[in-house]
């Protein structure tokens, strides 16, 4: 690439330019010139004196917040949140891409397929009433415990069940829609692979270890590293709705709390300077793990 | 600049590329700004507008749907009765931002310096222009009312002017606009209920429990199930809630004087008599155990459906939610507004407030400002404005037969998209007058909505931290506010705690109190006491 570019002409490599212009423009006015915002974390900021006029406050904010008596552990409830996420939720789409791949008839996939994500275009608001009211004591999970002898559990109300809620709840809505970027990779496989394989007498199962799951794997690391560069951020909309005062202890997550303190009560500072620890912590992660996979499998993001 | 454009090439494109951008950002403006244009269409419109119209911008918000409906607000018939009521005095440009979104959309104007003559906000402390006061970008008024707006000093209460949303070290810097019925909490009981058990309305909160336990063990509502009713339904964050906290002498928000501190009042010992009494709710089945999750629609059908025995809610809503028609296959209900319990700690059912809807605010580089005081106190002044803001245009909104109004909810030009709204709230600049005096006194359920405003206006209690600006400790630990609203503060995590007997009483409590006082309490106590002290003289 870098060889033709040099051999073209001055004026084809200045039209070249020119095509890229509007893609470099976007990201230098959407995406760079923003993140020189992110001053205001060290700011004093208030919308009246603005960026350039708000005093300096040095690294207040952020003593501010590791000072918080209950930062620690809602750090802490941020990280389990996210690890169960990732942990139950990243392999679902995957398994059920592949268990999807396997069926033979047509209407039969895509019906289930249609099925599976169309919870994806609920909002939370409707998704979470349902799961509440499915889940209340007097509700129709507890109807079924009960008839099989058993207590009513309190499943919206114990924080013992919150991450699991949470976690399960999100799975339903979201598999289907994950799932969708698989079985498009699948679908991309060289056939003639598989016709080799048959002829070497490989069965489906043989098939899918040997073929499908490493054709896919690029896109499998792709998609995990990016997940972990969001490590800290949780699904606010669907925390909000599922946190109440008898699960707080558990629930409350870094996105909840800047929710609660900042965009109510309009600290712009404060609630960037947590933004700020966030990215920082998602790109340590994100580089380090890319270094450690392109290392131990040869893939990467970059 | 767009004539300079010379040879065509690239540099040229780019030029031309951003003045497009820029052209689109001027279009956008247009709509919002540049009130020449508009006002020389209106002239067109024949309402001929003398040379002296004040053109007056104002930017509010509403929440009827009619609001999206219109395209032009200069050429709406509601703006124009209003500037003809003025003998076209003022030329007024409404624009209204979103409900929804109104916090972001206020910032955003205000961070862009994009400001109409009037503002519309909720108080002076709202955090859509947190330092507005202080940095000087809205102006203070103290004097402009004295001298132009005698009928603002006399329309609007004392009360409304003392209050931290419209002035801040004893100068004002905002106009209040009021609601017809400042007080409007009310204690709704089942009736027929009461006599399935043989009751009259239980007149303490120890009679309530005897209620309470009747609802238990008969089945109210005959579905076949006598264990699905409640006696009080309560809804997540206690919103509208608070039945037996101030029966005991505390209430959300309610500060007292104790031991020459003042205090929130559930820091004191009173809040333990509140915990035991609801933990006793709680643990018996007289309040419904999903209290803490109960979603707002669920508690709406919930009480619709015969779950609820009594609960809190406002006069205003009888109409829509609880007359007895909208309660599903019960032909027999009847919700009745009743006087709150007396307890050992006094009767009452909202503290005193002084009926604040929203405040206008008045940039400071606004020019002339005296004419817009005029303005408001026009408006607040005329009889004839007043009666616009209750019924409307005539012949459109109501008719006039045999000299008596004949006005009805109902009409499709008052029904549609809540057009009614339009001269209720979005171009009523006193307030807004829903339920007021004029439209009760048609309303076919005019007896229940008095005697329920009548028994809201007598059962209010006197809260001396009205006044007081919200403590500087809160600002950035607002999980202190010693209140349920919003949720996330300890005093609901300790509520709920207790109440479900996940901690004992005193134990919970207690630490409860000692947590909230060194997380910042105390200093938000010194404050308040010290603003006591300067505000009520001692």
């Amino acid at each position: 690439m870098r060889n033709r570019l040099r051999s073209l002409s001055g004026k084809d490599s200045l039209m070249l330019w020119l095509i890229a212009l509007p893609g470099v423009l976007y990201f230098l006015v959407f995406k760079y010139v923003p993140l020189l915002g992110n001053v205001i974390a060290f700011q004093d900021y208030s919308i009246f004196i603005g960026i350039w006029d708000s005093p300096w406050a040095g690294w207040k904010h952020f003593v501010f917040m590791f000072e918080y008596e209950e930062f620690m552990n809602i750090l802490r409830n941020t990280l389990v949140l996210s690890f169960y996420t990732l942990f139950f939720g990243f392999p679902a789409p995957l398994l059920l891409a592949l268990l999807l791949n396997e069926l033979r008839q047509m209407l039969f996939k895509r019906t289930v397929q249609t099925l599976l994500y169309l919870p994806h275009f609920l909002s939370w608001i409707i998704v979470g009433g349902i799961f509440i009211n499915l889940l209340a004591v007097d509700g129709l999970a507890n109807r079924a415990v009960e008839a099989l002898g058993g207590q009513p559990v309190e499943f919206v109300s114990d924080s013992r069940f919150f991450r699991s809620v949470v976690v399960l709840t999100s799975m339903w809505k979201e598999v289907g829609w994950g799932m969708i970027i698989y079985l498009a990779a699948i679908a991309g496989i060289n056939p003639n692979l598989y016709e080799a394989a048959v002829m070497d007498g490989a069965g489906r199962w043989r098939q899918m270890v040997s073929i499908t799951i490493p054709s896919i794997a690029p896109a499998i690391v792709t998609l995990l590293l990016l997940r972990i560069g969001n490590m800290l951020d949780t699904n606010v909309e669907q925390i909000l709705v599922f946190l109440n005062p008898l699960v707080r202890d558990i629930g409350e997550v870094i996105d909840t709390y800047v929710y609660r303190v900042g965009l109510l009560n309009a600290q712009y500072s404060f609630t960037t300077a947590i933004g700020l620890f966030k990215s920082v912590i998602g790109l340590v992660l994100i580089v380090g793990l890319n270094h450690l996979s392109k290392r131990t499998t040869g893939q990467g993001l970059y | 600049m767009r004539k300079r454009n010379g040879r065509l090439g690239p540099p040229a494109l780019l030029l031309a590329l951003a003045l497009l951008a820029a052209a689109c950002s001027n279009e956008g403006g247009a709509t919002t700004d540049e009130p020449g244009a508009a006002a020389g269409e209106q002239g067109a419109n024949g309402a001929a507008a003398t040379e002296e119209a004040r053109e007056i911008s104002i930017l509010s918000t509403s929440p009827a749907p009619y609001t999206q409906t219109v395209s032009d607000w200069d050429d709406n018939r509601y703006v124009q009765k209003l500037e003809e009521l003025s003998g076209n005095a003022y030329d007024l440009h409404f624009e209204f931002l979103s409900w929804q979104d109104f916090q972001t959309q206020l910032t955003v104007r205000f961070a862009s310096g994009d400001l109409p003559d009037l503002i519309r906000t909720y108080g002076l402390d709202y955090p859509a222009h947190t330092g507005a006061v202080e940095q000087g970008a809205v102006l203070e008024l103290t004097d402009l009312i004295e001298q132009y707006g005698p009928n603002l000093k006399a329309r609007i209460p004392e009360e409304a002017w003392n209050s931290p949303a419209v002035s801040k070290d004893g100068r004002i810097y905002a106009i209040p606009a009021l609601v017809p019925n400042p007080h409007t909490r009310a204690l709704y009981v089942r009736e027929d209920w009461l006599e399935q058990a043989g009751m009259e309305v239980p007149s303490t909160p120890e009679e309530y429990l005897a209620y309470f336990e009747q609802v238990k063990a008969l089945d109210m509502n005959g579905n076949g199930d006598p264990n699905d009713e409640y006696g009080f339904y309560a809804r997540e964050n206690m919103a509208g809630s608070e039945l037996f906290f101030y029966e005991f002498g505390v209430y959300p928000d309610l500060w007292v004087m104790e031991d020459g501190e003042f205090v929130p009042s559930v820091i004191t010992d009173n809040m333990k008599d509140v915990l035991q009494f609801w933990r006793e709710l709680y643990a018996n089945g007289y309040v419904n155990p999903n209290l803490f999750t109960n979603k707002s629609a669920d508690w709406f059908a919930g009480i619709q459906n015969g779950l609820a025995g009594s609960w809190v809610h406002y006069v205003d809503n009888y109409v829509e939610q609880w007359d007895p028609s909208q309660f599903i296959d019960q032909p027999e209900a009847e919700p009745i507004m009743v006087e709150p319990p007396a307890g050992p700690g006094g009767k009452g059912l909202q503290p005193v407030n002084a009926g604040i809807y929203y405040v206008w605010m008045i940039p400071s580089d606004v020019e002339r400002p005296e004419q817009i005081i005029e303005f408001l106190d026009w408006a607040w002044s005329s009889d004839e404005v007043q009666e616009f803001y209750a019924y409307g245009i005539e012949g459109h909104n109501y008719e006039l037969r045999d000299g008596q109004i004949v006005w009805g909810p109902d009409n499709p030009n008052n029904a549609d998209n809540m057009e009614m709204r339009a001269y209720q709230i979005n171009v009523n600049v006193t307030g807004h007058s829903l339920n007021g005096p004029k439209m009760v006194e048609l309303s076919p359920q005019a007896d229940a909505l008095k005697a329920g405003f009548d028994i809201a206006e007598r059962n209010t209690f006197m809260n001396e931290a009205m006044y007081m600006p919200q403590p500087e400790a809160f600002e950035t630990r607002p999980e202190l506010i010693p209140n349920f609203a919003g949720g996330g503060t300890m005093l609901l995590d300790m509520f709920a705690k207790v109440v479900t007997g996940r901690e004992e009483v005193d134990a919970g409590f207690e630490s409860f109190v000692q947590e909230w006082r060194s997380r910042g309490g105390d200093e938000a106590i010194a404050e308040a006491t010290q603003w006591h002290r300067a505000f009520y003289g001692e």
